[in-house]
């Protein structure tokens, strides 16, 4: 069988997949497993767990797959699952989620790591990457930065995970959180004025 | 990390908050430091996550053809006449069906993988015949049928990922199919 032509079309790879075809179900994960477990890992910061619940994730989704109607709404519900799956999990390990917590060590975790060591993403010629000393500052920026989210309140940093770590648009995270567009976006304002203020105490803006 | 072939939320047009926040001075910052790409995913991840999804859409078919088995001998037992117990088998499935539907891509698919994983993992055993893998294979093959019972997504995955078979399928074809 020739593989789907996937490229921008969603809806024909979601209903190849429901039909049970492996090569547009393999094109979904390859597109949103990355996604999934980053936001998972990034609210019970456990590699082991998120990847469990990213399976989950994948498993309840194929399993309903034939049921759903793309509508334009496949990333929030997929997301939707993913912070179910997490929330099921916690509740039956009897314990809260706990958020990715810089300030015990974390940053020396692998996760955090990637982006300003040798993977940084920018462009050798872009005149940034090549400054160790501005480098090193770029990677304190970032630390309080991630300090300065993880001292949020949970609604505010879920907004902002779901914004910049699942790459939601406000109106997808309004329709995964099933809460008002408005009250979404005041969350985002809100996160964003904290973390400001937070740097500005720090020294940083 | 690869790039979404899907497009992103395109129908939407963005209201003056939603503006005004993309504006922001954070909101780079928060993109690099947040982003999917500011976390290191396991290797093999997609793969995995494939693999996982066989294993529990095989093992949710299997439930499904268990239920439905079990109808069979029932009626034959309680009832003398082969036509009543036929309705009633009938009625039985129907109701059960009504009440458990078998997704149509499970239907399709699942009982095939699951046949076909379990004689392919087991076919890798004369492939690596005299090697040190035969018993890390015995011992997988026995994973598989845990997982089929409902062991560790994880634990199945990641022993496939260590034992070196995810390409067991090219494996298997550089073989000439002979094993089947």
């Amino acid at each position: 069988m020739e593989p789907p032509k996937a490229e921008g079309n969603l809806q024909q790879t979601l209903k190849l997949a429901a039909a049970g075809d492996p090569e547009a179900w393999r094109e979904l994960i390859d597109a949103y497993s990355t996604r999934v477990f980053a936001l998972v890992l990034r609210q019970c910061g456990d590699r082991d767990l998120a990847e469990e619940i990213a399976q989950a994730t994948f498993v309840q989704v194929v399993s309903n797959l034939s049921k759903y109607k793309e509508l334009g709404k496949f990333e929030p519900w997929l997301f939707r699952i993913a912070m179910n799956q997490l929330r099921d999990e916690m509740r039956r390990r009897k314990r809260q989620a706990q958020p990715t917590d810089l300030s015990q060590g974390r940053s020396d975790s692998d996760e955090d790591a990637p982006i300003w060591d040798g993977n940084d993403h920018r462009t050798p010629g872009d005149g940034r990457s090549q400054d160790p000393l501005a480098q090193a500052s770029r990677v304190e920026e970032a630390q309080l930065l991630k300090l300065a989210v993880a001292e949020l309140g949970e609604a505010d940093r879920q907004v902002l995970y779901l914004r910049h770590t699942a790459g939601l648009s406000f109106a997808q995270i309004a329709q995964s959180l099933g809460e008002p567009l408005g009250t979404v976006l005041a969350r985002g304002h809100r996160a964003l004025a904290k973390l400001r203020k937070t740097l500005t105490d720090r020294g940083l803006q | 990390m690869k790039p979404n072939p899907f497009s992103k939320d395109t129908n939407h047009a963005m209201s003056s908050d939603e503006r005004a926040y993309e504006a922001d001075p954070l909101v780079p910052q928060l993109d690099a430091t947040l982003g999917p790409d500011s976390v290191q995913v396991p290797r093999d991840l997609a793969h995995r996550i494939n693999i996982a999804t066989r294993f529990d859409l095989a093992a949710i078919a299997a439930r499904h053809a268990d239920v439905y088995a079990s109808f069979l001998p029932i009626p034959m037992k309680m009832l003398r006449s082969a036509a009543a117990a036929s309705i009633i088998m009938l009625v039985g499935v129907g109701w059960w069906s009504l009440i458990n539907p078998l997704p149509s891509n499970l239907s399709r698919t699942a009982p095939y993988d699951m046949a076909r994983l379990k004689v392919e993992v087991d076919a890798l055993s004369p492939l690596r015949a005299g090697s040190s893998m035969d018993r890390d294979l015995a011992a997988l093959s026995v994973k598989v049928d845990q997982a089929l019972g409902g062991s560790s997504r994880s634990d199945v995955s990641q022993s496939l990922v260590e034992h070196d078979l995810l390409n067991w399928e090219s494996q298997l074809n550089a073989s000439g199919g002979e094993l089947f």
